[in-house]
């Protein structure tokens, strides 16, 4: 099981744009939320099944990103 | 008017809900129980430490304070607070037993047990003479009151004369809600045990005025606090990078998004 920052899995979740760069350059993306990129953690993002996050996205509705329920 | 029975039924279900959640919640999104934090991190991140701090600097903190944090969770922000401010003492309340016994292992550990004091108290009656305090927070926990009038003069009676009154929340939008966003606010409060209903910025601020205080700054927060971390908290990544909800998530993600919900503060003064 990989356990990745929630301020990271959080922003995938919210923000499309950011969830794109996670998956094209996982470092980078990590760097941008000041997440030290260690190479477990590049590893596991790179493990992630890209379609199988877009699902789990689109199974939470509009219930994450700025109007998420408290 | 609450009667004493109604009272404790309401104290007993914010207890079992934050004895119940706290654990897992700490394991998963740390020691801030806050679900919004100011983006204030490095590169305009939610750094839970930089938004306490920064909490601590809106709520006019100053080294050698006498702190009350009033629904304290298992500390981060009491424990971030004193750690940046070796002159402060900080007492903090909670109605939770587990919080209180999560919380005196955090300050053991981080080496501040002998300036922040946990206690199981009801913030409605808090265990503590007049005017003890300079400043009385609320962080994301006057939520819980059913009671803002009762709350928000307990807290009046326990600070200083000039002490200050600080208020961070989550609240539901000023106006009418009906239909399923109604429905939606009822399941929102019932996961995390909001007995009287969660309130408006309005109706809270209107609680702190009528309790004495003078209001210095009320505010809504839009645009400067964001729900990622907390919501990333929820959720796990299994077997096959697949992303599914944690233990944690399973109990508190509430599937809507269309309550209308904000996040405001408040910062007051009890006159001199």
């Amino acid at each position: 099981m990989i356990q990745l920052p929630p301020e990271v899995i959080g922003k995938a979740l919210a923000d499309a744009d950011y969830r794109t760069r996670l998956f094209d350059d996982p470092k980078g993306a990590l760097e941008e939320l000041g997440v030290d990129a260690t190479d477990d953690l590049v590893g596991g993002i790179q493990g992630l099944d890209r379609a199988a996050v877009e699902s789990f996205v689109a199974s939470l509705g509009d219930a994450v990103g700025d109007n998420a329920a408290g | 008017m609450t009667d004493e029975t109604d009272v404790e039924t309401m104290r007993a279900k914010v207890r079992a809900v934050y004895d119940a959640h706290s654990p897992t919640f700490l394991e998963y999104a740390g020691s801030t129980f806050q679900s919004g934090l100011l983006r204030v991190g490095p590169e305009g991140t939610e750094d839970p430490r930089a938004h306490n701090l920064e909490l601590a600097r809106r709520a006019g903190l100053r080294d050698g304070d006498h702190l009350l944090d009033c629904g304290c969770g298992v500390g981060g922000p009491a424990l971030d607070t004193a750690s940046a401010f070796p002159d402060v003492r900080v007492d903090a309340v909670t109605i939770s037993p587990v919080q209180v016994d999560l919380a005196n292992g955090l300050a053991a550990e981080r080496g501040l047990a002998d300036r922040v004091t946990f206690t199981v108290a009801d913030y409605h009656e808090l265990p503590f003479p007049d005017a003890s305090f300079d400043l009385v927070w609320f962080l994301e926990s006057a939520e819980y009151s059913w009671d803002q009038k009762a709350l928000f003069a307990e807290a009046f009676r326990v600070l200083k004369p000039g002490g200050r009154l600080f208020q961070k929340g989550l609240f539901r939008r000023d106006g009418d809600i009906t239909g399923a966003p109604l429905a939606h606010l009822r399941e929102l409060e019932e996961v995390w045990g909001v007995t009287a209903g969660l309130p408006s910025p309005s109706e809270t601020w209107g609680a702190i005025g009528g309790a004495g205080f003078v209001i210095r700054h009320a505010g809504l927060l839009d645009g400067e606090v964001g729900q990622d971390r907390y919501v990333g908290a929820m959720v796990e990544v299994g077997p096959g990078g697949v992303p599914t909800l944690n233990p944690f998530g399973e109990v508190v993600f509430v599937p809507h998004g269309d309550i209308p919900l904000c996040y405001a503060e408040c910062r007051a003064e009890k006159p001199l």
